[in-house]
Protein backbone atom coordinates (compact mmCIF):
# COMPACT_ATOMS: atom_id res chain seq x y z
CA UNK A 1 0.00 0.00 0.00
CA UNK A 2 1.16 3.24 -0.73
CA UNK A 3 2.54 5.47 2.14
CA UNK A 4 3.07 8.34 0.21
CA UNK A 5 1.43 11.88 1.33
CA UNK A 6 0.76 15.21 -0.55
CA UNK A 7 1.70 17.58 2.34
CA UNK A 8 1.89 21.05 0.72
CA UNK A 9 0.54 22.89 -2.73
CA UNK A 10 1.34 25.95 -4.33
CA UNK A 11 -0.22 27.47 -7.45
CA UNK A 12 0.13 30.45 -10.05
CA UNK A 13 -2.74 31.03 -12.39
CA UNK A 14 -5.00 32.97 -14.25
CA UNK A 15 -7.49 33.36 -10.46
CA UNK A 16 -3.80 35.02 -9.12
CA UNK A 17 -1.08 34.31 -8.87
CA UNK A 18 -0.77 32.44 -5.77
CA UNK A 19 -2.82 29.87 -3.78
CA UNK A 20 -3.55 32.41 -0.70
CA UNK A 21 -4.53 35.21 -3.00
CA UNK A 22 -6.88 32.96 -5.13
CA UNK A 23 -8.53 31.66 -1.95
CA UNK A 24 -9.69 34.95 -0.64
CA UNK A 25 -12.15 35.59 -3.46
CA UNK A 26 -15.04 33.71 -4.35
CA UNK A 27 -14.50 31.23 -7.20
CA UNK A 28 -16.44 31.37 -10.36
CA UNK A 29 -16.28 30.73 -13.88
CA UNK A 30 -13.33 32.78 -15.60
CA UNK A 31 -14.01 35.17 -18.25
CA UNK A 32 -10.57 34.56 -20.50
CA UNK A 33 -8.41 37.09 -22.32
CA UNK A 34 -8.57 36.86 -26.20
CA UNK A 35 -5.47 36.34 -28.58
CA UNK A 36 -5.36 37.05 -32.14
CA UNK A 37 -2.93 34.52 -33.84
CA UNK A 38 -1.47 35.42 -37.43
CA UNK A 39 -2.77 33.56 -39.94
CA UNK A 40 -6.08 32.59 -37.77
CA UNK A 41 -9.09 34.50 -38.70
CA UNK A 42 -10.90 34.59 -35.24
CA UNK A 43 -9.19 35.65 -32.03
CA UNK A 44 -8.78 32.59 -29.51
CA UNK A 45 -9.72 32.64 -25.77
CA UNK A 46 -6.34 32.12 -23.57
CA UNK A 47 -5.99 32.01 -19.42
CA UNK A 48 -2.80 33.61 -18.48
CA UNK A 49 -1.17 33.77 -14.97
CA UNK A 50 -2.53 36.75 -12.93
CA UNK A 51 0.14 39.45 -12.60
CA UNK A 52 0.66 40.56 -8.90
CA UNK A 53 0.01 43.96 -8.63
CA UNK A 54 2.81 44.45 -5.77
CA UNK A 55 5.22 43.20 -8.59
CA UNK A 56 6.87 44.50 -11.53
CA UNK A 57 6.68 42.83 -14.77
CA UNK A 58 9.78 40.57 -14.87
CA UNK A 59 11.98 41.73 -17.69
CA UNK A 60 12.28 38.10 -19.63
CA UNK A 61 10.23 34.87 -20.13
CA UNK A 62 13.16 33.32 -17.88
CA UNK A 63 12.78 35.88 -15.17
CA UNK A 64 9.35 35.05 -15.14
CA UNK A 65 9.45 31.83 -14.89
CA UNK A 66 12.14 32.03 -12.16
CA UNK A 67 9.78 34.20 -10.18
CA UNK A 68 6.88 31.51 -10.83
CA UNK A 69 8.54 28.36 -9.85
CA UNK A 70 10.09 29.82 -6.80
CA UNK A 71 7.21 31.11 -5.06
CA UNK A 72 4.78 28.06 -5.63
CA UNK A 73 7.64 26.02 -4.41
CA UNK A 74 8.15 28.20 -1.82
CA UNK A 75 4.06 28.20 -0.96
CA UNK A 76 4.08 23.89 -0.96
CA UNK A 77 6.20 24.34 2.42
CA UNK A 78 9.27 22.91 0.39
CA UNK A 79 12.30 24.26 2.27
CA UNK A 80 14.75 21.57 1.24
CA UNK A 81 16.40 21.53 -1.97
CA UNK A 82 18.45 17.91 -1.86
CA UNK A 83 14.40 15.70 -3.15
CA UNK A 84 13.66 14.87 -6.49
CA UNK A 85 12.04 17.45 -8.73
CA UNK A 86 9.59 15.59 -11.09
CA UNK A 87 8.66 18.52 -13.74
CA UNK A 88 5.51 18.43 -15.83
CA UNK A 89 5.16 20.14 -18.74
CA UNK A 90 4.51 19.78 -22.44
CA UNK A 91 5.92 22.97 -23.93
CA UNK A 92 8.79 23.84 -21.21
CA UNK A 93 10.51 27.16 -22.23
CA UNK A 94 8.71 27.22 -25.50
CA UNK A 95 8.22 30.48 -24.65
CA UNK A 96 11.90 31.22 -24.41
CA UNK A 97 12.86 30.34 -27.76
CA UNK A 98 10.45 31.87 -29.51
CA UNK A 99 11.15 35.08 -27.80
CA UNK A 100 15.06 34.23 -29.02
CA UNK A 101 15.85 34.57 -25.55
CA UNK A 102 20.36 33.95 -25.05
CA UNK A 103 19.88 30.70 -22.92
CA UNK A 104 16.92 28.62 -24.51
CA UNK A 105 19.34 26.94 -26.54
CA UNK A 106 17.44 23.35 -26.62
CA UNK A 107 14.19 22.04 -24.99
CA UNK A 108 16.89 19.30 -22.63
CA UNK A 109 18.69 22.10 -21.43
CA UNK A 110 15.61 23.58 -19.35
CA UNK A 111 16.22 20.90 -16.89
CA UNK A 112 19.45 22.88 -15.69
CA UNK A 113 18.10 26.31 -16.01
CA UNK A 114 15.31 25.12 -13.76
CA UNK A 115 18.00 23.55 -11.11
CA UNK A 116 19.62 26.66 -11.51
CA UNK A 117 16.38 29.36 -11.13
CA UNK A 118 15.84 26.92 -7.66
CA UNK A 119 19.35 26.14 -6.78
CA UNK A 120 18.50 22.43 -6.69
CA UNK A 121 20.68 19.82 -5.85
CA UNK A 122 18.82 16.47 -5.80
CA UNK A 123 17.66 14.82 -9.08
CA UNK A 124 15.90 16.53 -11.85
CA UNK A 125 13.25 14.62 -14.33
CA UNK A 126 10.69 15.81 -16.96
CA UNK A 127 7.56 13.45 -17.20
CA UNK A 128 6.19 14.32 -20.87
CA UNK A 129 2.69 12.57 -21.56
CA UNK A 130 1.30 15.85 -22.69
CA UNK A 131 -1.56 16.58 -20.50
CA UNK A 132 -1.77 13.89 -18.41
CA UNK A 133 1.99 14.63 -16.97
CA UNK A 134 1.24 16.28 -13.74
CA UNK A 135 -0.57 13.16 -12.88
CA UNK A 136 2.01 10.67 -14.64
CA UNK A 137 4.76 12.76 -12.81
CA UNK A 138 2.98 12.37 -9.17
CA UNK A 139 2.61 8.19 -9.69
CA UNK A 140 6.05 8.55 -10.43
CA UNK A 141 7.62 10.53 -7.81
CA UNK A 142 5.05 8.30 -5.30
CA UNK A 143 7.20 5.26 -6.80
CA UNK A 144 10.36 7.02 -5.72
CA UNK A 145 9.56 7.50 -2.47
CA UNK A 146 8.18 4.22 -2.14
CA UNK A 147 11.24 2.48 -3.63
CA UNK A 148 13.24 4.78 -0.86
CA UNK A 149 15.05 6.73 -3.16
CA UNK A 150 14.15 9.82 -1.76
CA UNK A 151 12.71 10.60 1.12
CA UNK A 152 10.37 13.85 -0.52
CA UNK A 153 9.69 15.07 -3.96
CA UNK A 154 8.35 18.00 -5.98
CA UNK A 155 6.16 17.68 -8.64
CA UNK A 156 5.94 21.00 -10.70
CA UNK A 157 4.03 21.79 -13.12
CA UNK A 158 4.68 24.38 -15.71
CA UNK A 159 2.90 25.88 -18.29
CA UNK A 160 3.49 28.93 -19.61
CA UNK A 161 2.21 31.00 -22.84
CA UNK A 162 3.85 30.13 -25.90
CA UNK A 163 2.50 30.48 -29.76
CA UNK A 164 3.66 27.38 -30.91
CA UNK A 165 1.00 25.61 -28.64
CA UNK A 166 -1.47 27.94 -29.38
CA UNK A 167 -1.52 28.23 -33.08
CA UNK A 168 -1.08 24.49 -32.91
CA UNK A 169 -4.20 23.45 -30.95
CA UNK A 170 -6.03 26.39 -32.97
CA UNK A 171 -4.57 24.86 -36.28
CA UNK A 172 -6.20 21.76 -35.01
CA UNK A 173 -9.74 23.35 -34.44
CA UNK A 174 -9.84 21.99 -31.01
CA UNK A 175 -10.15 25.64 -29.30
CA UNK A 176 -13.67 27.24 -28.17
CA UNK A 177 -14.18 30.46 -29.73
CA UNK A 178 -15.25 32.13 -26.27
CA UNK A 179 -15.54 30.34 -22.96
CA UNK A 180 -15.28 26.48 -21.51
CA UNK A 181 -18.46 24.82 -20.98
CA UNK A 182 -17.78 21.47 -19.29
CA UNK A 183 -20.42 18.90 -20.25
CA UNK A 184 -22.72 21.50 -21.22
CA UNK A 185 -25.52 21.23 -24.74
CA UNK A 186 -23.06 24.14 -26.44
CA UNK A 187 -19.45 23.28 -26.13
CA UNK A 188 -17.17 24.01 -28.24
CA UNK A 189 -14.06 23.18 -27.43
CA UNK A 190 -10.91 23.96 -24.97
CA UNK A 191 -9.77 27.54 -23.68
CA UNK A 192 -6.02 26.90 -22.83
CA UNK A 193 -4.46 28.27 -20.20
CA UNK A 194 -1.03 28.86 -17.90
CA UNK A 195 -0.53 27.71 -14.84
CA UNK A 196 2.67 26.75 -12.25
CA UNK A 197 1.75 24.60 -9.70
CA UNK A 198 3.82 22.51 -7.22
CA UNK A 199 2.85 19.40 -4.93
CA UNK A 200 4.94 18.45 -2.49
CA UNK A 201 5.22 14.53 -1.21
CA UNK A 202 6.52 13.06 1.12
CA UNK A 203 6.57 9.94 3.31
CA UNK A 204 5.94 11.98 6.08
CA UNK A 205 1.82 11.27 7.66
CA UNK A 206 -0.78 14.34 6.34
CA UNK A 207 -4.08 14.98 5.38
CA UNK A 208 -4.24 13.52 1.50
CA UNK A 209 -2.52 10.26 0.80
CA UNK A 210 -2.01 8.68 -2.63
CA UNK A 211 -3.65 5.66 -2.34
CA UNK A 212 -2.64 4.33 -5.80
CA UNK A 213 -2.86 5.53 -9.68
CA UNK A 214 -2.99 4.19 -13.34
CA UNK A 215 -2.34 5.43 -16.71
CA UNK A 216 -3.90 3.48 -20.09
CA UNK A 217 -2.42 4.56 -23.81
CA UNK A 218 -5.17 3.53 -26.24
CA UNK A 219 -3.61 3.79 -29.39
CA UNK A 220 -7.26 4.19 -31.68
CA UNK A 221 -7.03 7.68 -30.85
CA UNK A 222 -4.36 10.17 -31.47
CA UNK A 223 -5.58 13.03 -30.36
CA UNK A 224 -8.75 11.63 -28.21
CA UNK A 225 -10.13 9.61 -25.42
CA UNK A 226 -11.97 6.46 -25.70
CA UNK A 227 -14.81 4.37 -23.30
CA UNK A 228 -12.61 1.18 -23.17
CA UNK A 229 -9.32 2.71 -22.34
CA UNK A 230 -11.54 5.11 -19.99
CA UNK A 231 -12.81 2.04 -17.79
CA UNK A 232 -9.37 0.23 -17.74
CA UNK A 233 -7.45 3.45 -16.33
CA UNK A 234 -10.78 3.15 -13.69
CA UNK A 235 -10.32 -0.85 -12.87
CA UNK A 236 -6.48 -0.16 -12.73
CA UNK A 237 -6.90 2.97 -10.32
CA UNK A 238 -9.63 1.13 -7.93
CA UNK A 239 -7.25 -2.34 -7.97
CA UNK A 240 -4.20 -0.69 -6.81
CA UNK A 241 -5.73 1.72 -3.83
CA UNK A 242 -7.92 -0.97 -2.97
CA UNK A 243 -11.09 0.91 -3.36
CA UNK A 244 -14.73 -0.18 -4.68
CA UNK A 245 -16.39 2.14 -7.05
CA UNK A 246 -18.70 3.48 -3.91
CA UNK A 247 -16.27 4.36 -2.14
CA UNK A 248 -15.04 7.15 -4.40
CA UNK A 249 -17.70 10.09 -3.52
CA UNK A 250 -15.36 12.84 -5.99
CA UNK A 251 -14.00 12.98 -9.38
CA UNK A 252 -12.55 15.83 -10.87
CA UNK A 253 -13.01 15.39 -14.36
CA UNK A 254 -10.87 16.05 -17.20
CA UNK A 255 -14.28 18.03 -19.24
CA UNK A 256 -12.36 20.69 -20.83
CA UNK A 257 -15.62 21.43 -22.90
CA UNK A 258 -14.01 19.09 -26.10
CA UNK A 259 -17.70 17.81 -28.16
CA UNK A 260 -16.11 14.60 -28.27
CA UNK A 261 -13.45 13.81 -25.14
CA UNK A 262 -16.62 15.07 -22.53
CA UNK A 263 -19.05 13.07 -24.24
CA UNK A 264 -16.68 9.91 -23.64
CA UNK A 265 -15.93 10.54 -20.48
CA UNK A 266 -19.39 11.07 -19.50
CA UNK A 267 -20.39 7.67 -20.86
CA UNK A 268 -17.41 5.70 -18.91
CA UNK A 269 -18.20 7.76 -16.10
CA UNK A 270 -21.70 6.23 -16.36
CA UNK A 271 -21.19 2.43 -16.96
CA UNK A 272 -18.53 2.42 -14.30
CA UNK A 273 -19.98 4.09 -11.47
CA UNK A 274 -23.70 3.56 -10.30
CA UNK A 275 -24.64 6.31 -9.20
CA UNK A 276 -22.07 8.82 -10.64
CA UNK A 277 -20.43 10.18 -7.29
CA UNK A 278 -20.29 13.88 -7.27
CA UNK A 279 -18.11 15.67 -10.25
CA UNK A 280 -16.16 18.78 -10.45
CA UNK A 281 -13.94 20.28 -13.33
CA UNK A 282 -11.91 22.92 -12.96
CA UNK A 283 -11.54 24.08 -16.50
CA UNK A 284 -13.75 27.26 -16.51
CA UNK A 285 -11.63 28.45 -13.75
CA UNK A 286 -8.09 27.69 -14.95
CA UNK A 287 -8.47 26.73 -18.84
CA UNK A 288 -6.62 23.73 -19.90
CA UNK A 289 -3.38 24.01 -18.34
CA UNK A 290 -1.91 20.83 -20.51
CA UNK A 291 1.07 19.65 -18.71
CA UNK A 292 0.62 21.32 -15.48
CA UNK A 293 -3.12 20.28 -15.25
CA UNK A 294 -2.32 17.56 -13.33
CA UNK A 295 -1.15 19.50 -10.39
CA UNK A 296 -2.04 22.65 -10.52
CA UNK A 297 -6.28 21.39 -10.65
CA UNK A 298 -5.38 19.33 -7.75
CA UNK A 299 -3.69 21.84 -5.87
CA UNK A 300 -6.49 24.03 -6.14
CA UNK A 301 -8.65 21.54 -5.56
CA UNK A 302 -7.17 19.62 -2.12
CA UNK A 303 -7.19 23.63 -0.83
CA UNK A 304 -10.81 24.35 -1.48
CA UNK A 305 -11.26 21.41 0.28
CA UNK A 306 -9.30 22.35 3.24
CA UNK A 307 -10.84 25.58 3.04
CA UNK A 308 -14.27 24.61 2.87
CA UNK A 309 -15.13 26.36 0.01
CA UNK A 310 -16.51 25.38 -3.21
CA UNK A 311 -16.54 27.03 -6.59
CA UNK A 312 -19.61 28.75 -8.46
CA UNK A 313 -21.24 26.13 -11.27
CA UNK A 314 -20.70 27.16 -14.34
CA UNK A 315 -24.24 28.01 -15.77
CA UNK A 316 -24.17 26.88 -19.17
CA UNK A 317 -26.79 24.07 -19.50
CA UNK A 318 -25.56 20.79 -18.97
CA UNK A 319 -26.02 18.76 -22.13
CA UNK A 320 -29.15 16.12 -20.94
CA UNK A 321 -27.96 13.41 -23.22
CA UNK A 322 -24.68 12.98 -21.71
CA UNK A 323 -26.43 12.09 -18.06
CA UNK A 324 -24.39 14.33 -15.98
CA UNK A 325 -24.21 16.70 -13.05
CA UNK A 326 -21.47 19.28 -11.58
CA UNK A 327 -21.32 18.99 -7.83
CA UNK A 328 -22.86 22.58 -6.51
CA UNK A 329 -21.80 22.13 -3.45
CA UNK A 330 -18.68 20.34 -1.87
CA UNK A 331 -19.37 16.85 -0.95
CA UNK A 332 -18.75 15.46 1.82
CA UNK A 333 -15.70 12.65 0.42
CA UNK A 334 -13.20 10.57 1.86
CA UNK A 335 -11.96 8.94 -1.02
CA UNK A 336 -11.25 11.32 -4.79
CA UNK A 337 -9.96 10.37 -8.33
CA UNK A 338 -8.21 13.15 -10.34
CA UNK A 339 -8.57 12.49 -13.86
CA UNK A 340 -6.64 13.59 -16.84
CA UNK A 341 -6.83 12.92 -20.56
CA UNK A 342 -3.72 13.76 -23.27
CA UNK A 343 -2.76 13.51 -26.56
CA UNK A 344 -1.57 10.20 -27.64
CA UNK A 345 -4.40 8.41 -26.18
CA UNK A 346 -3.33 9.01 -22.24
CA UNK A 347 -5.81 8.28 -20.25
CA UNK A 348 -4.68 8.53 -15.91
CA UNK A 349 -6.01 8.66 -13.12
CA UNK A 350 -4.73 8.96 -9.14
CA UNK A 351 -7.02 8.17 -6.02
CA UNK A 352 -6.43 10.66 -3.01
CA UNK A 353 -7.52 9.67 0.66
CA UNK A 354 -8.74 12.38 2.67
CA UNK A 355 -7.34 11.26 6.28
CA UNK A 356 -9.28 14.53 8.12
CA UNK A 357 -8.05 17.28 9.40
CA UNK B 1 17.12 -2.43 0.94
CA UNK B 2 15.21 -2.13 -2.06
CA UNK B 3 15.69 -5.16 -4.85
CA UNK B 4 14.15 -5.79 -7.84
CA UNK B 5 15.47 -8.72 -10.20
CA UNK B 6 14.77 -8.85 -14.27
CA UNK B 7 15.16 -11.81 -17.10
CA UNK B 8 16.41 -9.97 -19.89
CA UNK B 9 14.13 -10.89 -23.08
CA UNK B 10 16.03 -8.71 -25.70
CA UNK B 11 18.39 -6.20 -26.23
CA UNK B 12 18.53 -4.19 -29.34
CA UNK B 13 21.30 -1.91 -29.87
CA UNK B 14 22.57 -1.91 -32.95
CA UNK B 15 24.06 1.33 -34.93
CA UNK B 16 21.30 3.55 -37.01
CA UNK B 17 22.51 2.39 -40.36
CA UNK B 18 21.59 4.09 -43.72
CA UNK B 19 18.88 1.72 -44.32
CA UNK B 20 17.33 1.79 -41.45
CA UNK B 21 13.55 3.41 -42.24
CA UNK B 22 13.60 0.50 -44.92
CA UNK B 23 13.96 -1.98 -42.13
CA UNK B 24 11.47 -0.12 -40.07
CA UNK B 25 8.81 -0.59 -43.40
CA UNK B 26 9.39 -4.33 -42.87
CA UNK B 27 9.11 -4.64 -39.79
CA UNK B 28 5.88 -2.92 -39.93
CA UNK B 29 4.56 -4.18 -43.36
CA UNK B 30 4.01 -0.51 -44.80
CA UNK B 31 5.25 3.12 -44.50
CA UNK B 32 4.54 4.72 -41.56
CA UNK B 33 2.60 7.79 -41.92
CA UNK B 34 2.76 11.26 -40.00
CA UNK B 35 4.89 9.98 -37.51
CA UNK B 36 8.00 12.65 -36.55
CA UNK B 37 11.71 11.32 -37.64
CA UNK B 38 12.17 10.21 -33.68
CA UNK B 39 9.05 8.44 -33.59
CA UNK B 40 9.71 6.20 -36.73
CA UNK B 41 13.33 5.77 -35.48
CA UNK B 42 12.17 4.85 -31.65
CA UNK B 43 9.15 2.43 -33.50
CA UNK B 44 12.54 1.24 -35.50
CA UNK B 45 14.35 0.08 -32.33
CA UNK B 46 11.25 -0.95 -30.61
CA UNK B 47 9.89 -3.52 -33.40
CA UNK B 48 13.67 -4.59 -33.91
CA UNK B 49 13.79 -5.29 -30.01
CA UNK B 50 10.37 -7.24 -29.94
CA UNK B 51 11.46 -9.10 -32.88
CA UNK B 52 14.69 -10.42 -31.37
CA UNK B 53 12.43 -11.42 -28.27
CA UNK B 54 10.72 -13.74 -30.84
CA UNK B 55 7.26 -11.68 -29.95
CA UNK B 56 5.23 -10.14 -32.86
CA UNK B 57 2.92 -8.13 -30.01
CA UNK B 58 3.13 -6.55 -26.40
CA UNK B 59 1.20 -7.43 -23.16
CA UNK B 60 -0.86 -4.51 -22.13
CA UNK B 61 0.92 -5.17 -18.74
CA UNK B 62 4.16 -4.47 -20.23
CA UNK B 63 4.94 -0.34 -19.21
CA UNK B 64 6.99 1.40 -21.64
CA UNK B 65 9.43 4.21 -20.43
CA UNK B 66 11.49 6.19 -22.89
CA UNK B 67 14.45 8.03 -22.13
CA UNK B 68 16.08 10.93 -24.67
CA UNK B 69 18.13 14.13 -24.62
CA UNK B 70 16.07 16.17 -26.98
CA UNK B 71 13.20 14.26 -27.54
CA UNK B 72 11.06 15.57 -30.85
CA UNK B 73 13.56 18.05 -31.75
CA UNK B 74 13.27 18.39 -35.66
CA UNK B 75 10.08 18.50 -35.37
CA UNK B 76 9.97 20.81 -32.78
CA UNK B 77 11.83 23.00 -35.01
CA UNK B 78 10.19 22.94 -37.70
CA UNK B 79 6.95 23.50 -36.03
CA UNK B 80 8.51 27.15 -34.88
CA UNK B 81 9.66 27.75 -37.94
CA UNK B 82 5.93 27.03 -39.60
CA UNK B 83 4.80 29.10 -36.36
CA UNK B 84 6.63 32.07 -37.66
CA UNK B 85 4.94 32.30 -40.64
CA UNK B 86 1.45 31.35 -39.71
CA UNK B 87 -0.36 27.99 -38.09
CA UNK B 88 1.97 24.96 -37.79
CA UNK B 89 -0.03 21.96 -39.65
CA UNK B 90 -1.43 20.24 -37.61
CA UNK B 91 0.36 16.89 -38.44
CA UNK B 92 3.82 18.65 -37.47
CA UNK B 93 2.10 20.23 -34.57
CA UNK B 94 1.46 16.55 -33.52
CA UNK B 95 4.74 15.40 -34.08
CA UNK B 96 6.44 17.71 -31.59
CA UNK B 97 4.83 15.62 -29.20
CA UNK B 98 6.68 12.75 -28.09
CA UNK B 99 3.91 10.65 -26.90
CA UNK B 100 2.81 10.10 -30.38
CA UNK B 101 5.30 7.24 -30.23
CA UNK B 102 3.29 5.21 -27.74
CA UNK B 103 0.60 5.54 -30.01
CA UNK B 104 2.45 4.06 -32.94
CA UNK B 105 3.74 1.35 -30.55
CA UNK B 106 -0.03 0.67 -29.66
CA UNK B 107 -0.83 0.20 -33.37
CA UNK B 108 1.99 -1.77 -34.21
CA UNK B 109 2.33 -4.41 -31.12
CA UNK B 110 -1.84 -4.38 -30.46
CA UNK B 111 -0.57 -2.89 -26.95
CA UNK B 112 -2.98 -0.49 -24.77
CA UNK B 113 -0.91 0.35 -21.18
CA UNK B 114 1.44 2.38 -19.44
CA UNK B 115 3.86 4.70 -21.46
CA UNK B 116 6.31 7.48 -20.29
CA UNK B 117 8.48 9.78 -21.84
CA UNK B 118 11.39 10.52 -18.97
CA UNK B 119 14.49 12.76 -19.45
CA UNK B 120 16.45 13.46 -16.44
CA UNK B 121 19.89 15.00 -15.24
CA UNK B 122 21.01 12.64 -13.30
CA UNK B 123 22.09 9.27 -15.08
CA UNK B 124 22.45 7.22 -11.85
CA UNK B 125 19.33 8.99 -10.15
CA UNK B 126 17.33 8.85 -13.30
CA UNK B 127 18.01 5.01 -13.94
CA UNK B 128 17.03 3.96 -10.32
CA UNK B 129 13.91 6.05 -10.73
CA UNK B 130 12.79 4.38 -13.70
CA UNK B 131 14.12 0.75 -12.40
CA UNK B 132 12.66 0.89 -9.45
CA UNK B 133 9.44 2.39 -10.53
CA UNK B 134 8.80 -1.08 -12.23
CA UNK B 135 6.03 -3.44 -10.87
CA UNK B 136 5.67 -5.40 -14.11
CA UNK B 137 7.87 -6.27 -17.12
CA UNK B 138 8.80 -3.44 -19.40
CA UNK B 139 10.51 -2.35 -22.52
CA UNK B 140 13.00 0.50 -21.76
CA UNK B 141 14.69 2.64 -24.49
CA UNK B 142 16.70 5.52 -25.12
CA UNK B 143 16.05 7.31 -28.16
CA UNK B 144 17.61 10.79 -30.02
CA UNK B 145 17.53 11.29 -33.62
CA UNK B 146 20.88 14.05 -32.81
CA UNK B 147 23.67 14.79 -32.65
CA UNK B 148 24.12 11.04 -32.90
CA UNK B 149 21.13 8.60 -33.56
CA UNK B 150 20.40 6.59 -31.27
CA UNK B 151 17.71 3.83 -30.98
CA UNK B 152 18.69 1.87 -27.94
CA UNK B 153 15.81 -0.54 -26.73
CA UNK B 154 15.84 -3.31 -23.46
CA UNK B 155 12.99 -5.17 -22.85
CA UNK B 156 12.86 -6.92 -19.40
CA UNK B 157 10.56 -9.31 -17.71
CA UNK B 158 10.41 -9.43 -13.68
CA UNK B 159 11.44 -12.37 -12.76
CA UNK B 160 13.33 -14.74 -9.74
CA UNK B 161 16.35 -16.46 -10.76
CA UNK B 162 15.87 -19.95 -10.09
CA UNK B 163 19.81 -20.38 -9.35
CA UNK B 164 22.72 -18.39 -7.78
CA UNK B 165 24.20 -16.09 -10.13
CA UNK B 166 27.43 -14.26 -10.43
CA UNK B 167 26.22 -10.37 -10.45
CA UNK B 168 28.45 -7.58 -11.89
CA UNK B 169 28.01 -4.09 -12.00
CA UNK B 170 26.42 -2.51 -14.80
CA UNK B 171 27.38 1.03 -15.72
CA UNK B 172 23.97 1.55 -17.26
CA UNK B 173 20.61 -0.26 -17.85
CA UNK B 174 21.40 0.88 -21.88
CA UNK B 175 24.96 -0.27 -21.83
CA UNK B 176 24.91 -3.89 -20.55
CA UNK B 177 26.91 -6.46 -21.27
CA UNK B 178 25.49 -8.52 -24.49
CA UNK B 179 25.66 -11.32 -22.85
CA UNK B 180 23.97 -10.87 -19.85
CA UNK B 181 20.86 -12.15 -19.26
CA UNK B 182 19.64 -10.91 -15.99
CA UNK B 183 19.23 -6.75 -14.55
CA UNK B 184 19.05 -6.21 -10.58
CA UNK B 185 18.62 -2.77 -8.85
CA UNK B 186 19.54 -2.93 -5.56
CA UNK B 187 18.75 0.40 -4.26
CA UNK B 188 20.24 2.76 -6.43
CA UNK B 189 22.80 0.51 -7.99
CA UNK B 190 22.43 -1.70 -11.32
CA UNK B 191 23.87 -5.27 -11.55
CA UNK B 192 24.08 -7.62 -14.11
CA UNK B 193 24.79 -11.75 -14.63
CA UNK B 194 25.37 -14.12 -17.69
Amino acid sequence: MSQVYIAGFGLASTLASDLAATLQQPLKPQQPAMRQLEGYADPVPYFAIAQASSEPLPPSWYARCRMLVRSVIAESGCSSRTGALYLASASINLGAIEAGEDYAVNLPGFLDELAAMLEWQGPVFWINTACTSGLNALMAARDGINAGLFDEAIVLGVELENRLTLAGFAGMQLLSSDRSRPFATDRNGLVLGEAVAALRLSRAPSRWRIAGGAQVIDSSQASGASVAAYLTMLEQTLARAQLTPEEIQLVKVQAAGSPANDAIEAQALNQFFAPVPALISLKPLLGHTLGASGAAELALLLSLIERDQWPTPDTAALDPQLNIALADKRPSARYILACNLGFGGSHSALAIEDRGR
Amino acid sequence: MTIKTFKILAVHRDPVTDDWRQQLIELLGSKPRRLSHWCELGLWGALSCIRRAGQSGLPNSVAIRICCELGAIAATRAALAQTREGLPMPFTFMQTQPGQIFNALGSALGWHGDGLISIYNNPGAGEAALLQGLSHSALLAWVDEEPQPKSDWIYLETRQPDQTLDWYPAASLFATDPEASWLKIVDRDVFQAR
